[in-house]
């Protein structure tokens, strides 16, 4: 029966590959909940529900740096959106076949450009304008999830019949209705494609912590803000001790967001059929 | 295949546990691993290249700030910690604090400010926000951006201490919180209106290297290493490696180097100042 062959050895590797991730996953989800979980024991939960995070003197609360994180997803939502739903739109239902890829792949390449080059960018030309405040922190997150919200919602609106939008367009209504058909038809990936760029913004450190000022304070415009990430970015390299353990609890609170994100995502992008 | 499964399974996971526990005892061969302040860092650095070079010493040097490098130093998990600051009663009970050299802080500002200096009550001023514009100083109009470290450096403390800011005007009036030596210089490189302090061997080795910052006079002292050596400039701390007890072995022999003239001249190379 076990015959030492070619097949065992195939699938000793292939498994051995295939189990690698995945313990990968499980090593470090042990590791950032058995150090948050301590973290959050010693703190306790009402001052861990406390606005004030200041590690030196002991104090941990993380509801500054959570609305911090919603604050600047949130705008960089509503800056994103709009701007990468018309352009899928239009590169989905009107664009010709070569604008379409030429598009694309300049918008594939956005997407791909390191998030510390495009910090870097912005430095030197959103901070100058608008400060080290949310509203650079959110500007810097839209331009990056504007392209995989673009790209993930144009492959759902390309899954839109063209039999539906030509007869709506029998019907003699304007391109107006006919796309808000094809939207209709595709919202499912649509809501796919918003939920996996929010939870890219939600993971974000690298470029937020170089144009958000990094300051723990209620959201406010044009003023400083720090997020979950940031935090993490400026003090992990000095953090000893408890503040290092609260550290891993701002992580581990970002990883389950993620998570539950990237789950929620992919079932939206199952059900449109993608 | 199905039957096969498990015992494929399990062979796997065999197989990474012993690659795992093959490479967590590979540490335990003979290293001298340094951890704690970024400050000495570049410090140990020099030093490791040229003890590996002379005595084939292996010397392993990583940053993660005072605290940690104490902590560490108290857990066993280094043979040497790094401190940049003062040690705190408590932890000068625990450890064996082994001066090595002290640093200066520098007051920096972008390379296109113009103003020639501050005063330690013009710095307090500027970081409660008392004053707004670099016009108090002659300069342009602008809003002026504060930028602190984050907390747990142990600059940090050091502008704490000298400035006489709480703890809660230290974080209250702030526009930028930067991490390391590097993040900081990158924001005010970046940032025409901006101040911050920095290892004042790090600001100069950045401005040679082109970065636009520069450095300001403290109290109408010039911030030149002449200066940081005599103390006649008011801002520093001291740099400490620290032990459980007296160094042994390959820790004792990088402390020797270090107080040795060579090891002075490194230390002088990398804009420290040695122990007399």
């Amino acid at each position: 029966m076990f015959r030492w062959s070619r097949e065992r050895w195939f699938w000793a590797g292939a498994i051995g590959l295939g189990l690698l991730p995945v313990l990968a996953i499980v090593a470090l989800a042990i590791f950032l909940f058995w150090n948050a979980a301590g973290a959050a024991a010693q703190i306790g939960p009402r001052e861990l529900a406390a606005a004030e995070w200041l590690p030196q003197q002991n104090r941990y609360g993380v509801v500054r740096l959570l609305a911090g994180t919603l604050a600047v997803t949130a705008l960089a939502l509503c800056l994103a959106v709009p701007v990468a739903l018309s352009a899928a739109g239009f590169l989905s239902l009107y664009a010709g076949g070569k604008v379409r890829a030429a598009a694309n792949a300049a918008i594939g390449l956005l997407g791909g450009i390191p998030s510390v080059v495009i910090g870097l960018w912005a430095m030197t030309w959103i901070v100058p304008l608008f400060g080290n405040s949310w509203i650079s922190a959110s500007m810097v997150l839209a331009l990056m999830i504007a392209p995989t919200i673009c790209l993930l919602s144009g492959a759902a609106l390309r899954l839109v019949p063209a039999d539906l939008l030509e007869a709506s367009r029998a019907l003699g209504v304007g391109e107006a209705i006919v796309s808000r058909v094809a939207f209709h038809h595709a919202r499912w990936g649509i809501l796919g494609a918003v939920v996996l760029g929010t939870s890219r913004a939600l993971g974000e450190a690298v470029a937020v912590s170089m144009v958000a000022g990094n300051v723990v304070s209620w959201p406010s415009l044009t003023r400083p803000i720090a997020t979950l990430t940031t935090t993490l970015i400026v003090e992990l390299d000095s953090a000893a001790g408890l503040h290092r353990d609260a550290l891993y609890l701002l992580g581990c609170i970002v990883l389950i967001a993620i998570s539950a994100l990237s789950v929620f995502g992919r079932a939206a992008q199952r059900k449109a059929g993608i | 295949m199905k039957k096969t499964l498990p015992l494929v399974v399990a062979a796997n996971l065999f197989v990474y546990a012993v690659f795992f526990t093959g490479a967590c005892r590979r540490q335990q061969t003979e290293q001298v691993v340094v951890t704690g302040a970024s400050t000495v860092y570049p410090i140990v650095q020099m030093a490791a290249e040229e003890l590996r070079r002379t005595k084939g010493l292996d010397i392993m040097g990583q940053g993660g700030g005072s605290t940690r490098g104490f902590e560490d130093c108290i857990a066993g998990r280094n043979s040497l910690g790094a401190m940049a600051r003062e040690l705190t009663p408590e932890e000068k009970a625990q450890v064996i604090a082994l001066p090595i050299a002290h640093d200066g802080v520098g007051i920096v500002v972008h390379a296109s400010n113009q103003i020639a200096g501050v005063t330690t009550d013009e710095l307090r001023q500027i970081y409660r926000k008392q004053v707004t514009h670099w016009s108090s100083f002659g300069g342009q109009n602008d809003r002026i951006v504060v930028v602190h470290k984050a907390e747990g450096h142990a600059l940090r403390g050091v502008f704490m201490d000298y400035t006489g800011l709480t703890p809660d005007e230290m974080t209250r009036h702030t526009d930028v919180t930067a991490g390391d030596n590097a993040q900081v210089i990158r924001v005010i490189a970046n940032t025409a209106n901006a101040i911050g302090y920095v290892s004042l061997g790090e600001v100069i080795k950045a401005a040679e290297a082109g970065q636009p910052v520069r450095l300001v006079k403290l109290n109408g002292i010039e911030p030149v290493m002449e200066n940081v050596t005599n103390k006649t400039y008011p801002l520093f701390h001291p740099l400490y490696l620290i032990s459980k007890r007296e160094p042994q072995g390959g820790s004792r022999v990088l402390l020797d180097f270090l107080r040795s003239p060579e090891g002075k001249a490194i230390i002088r190379q990398g804009n420290y100042v040695p122990l007399e």
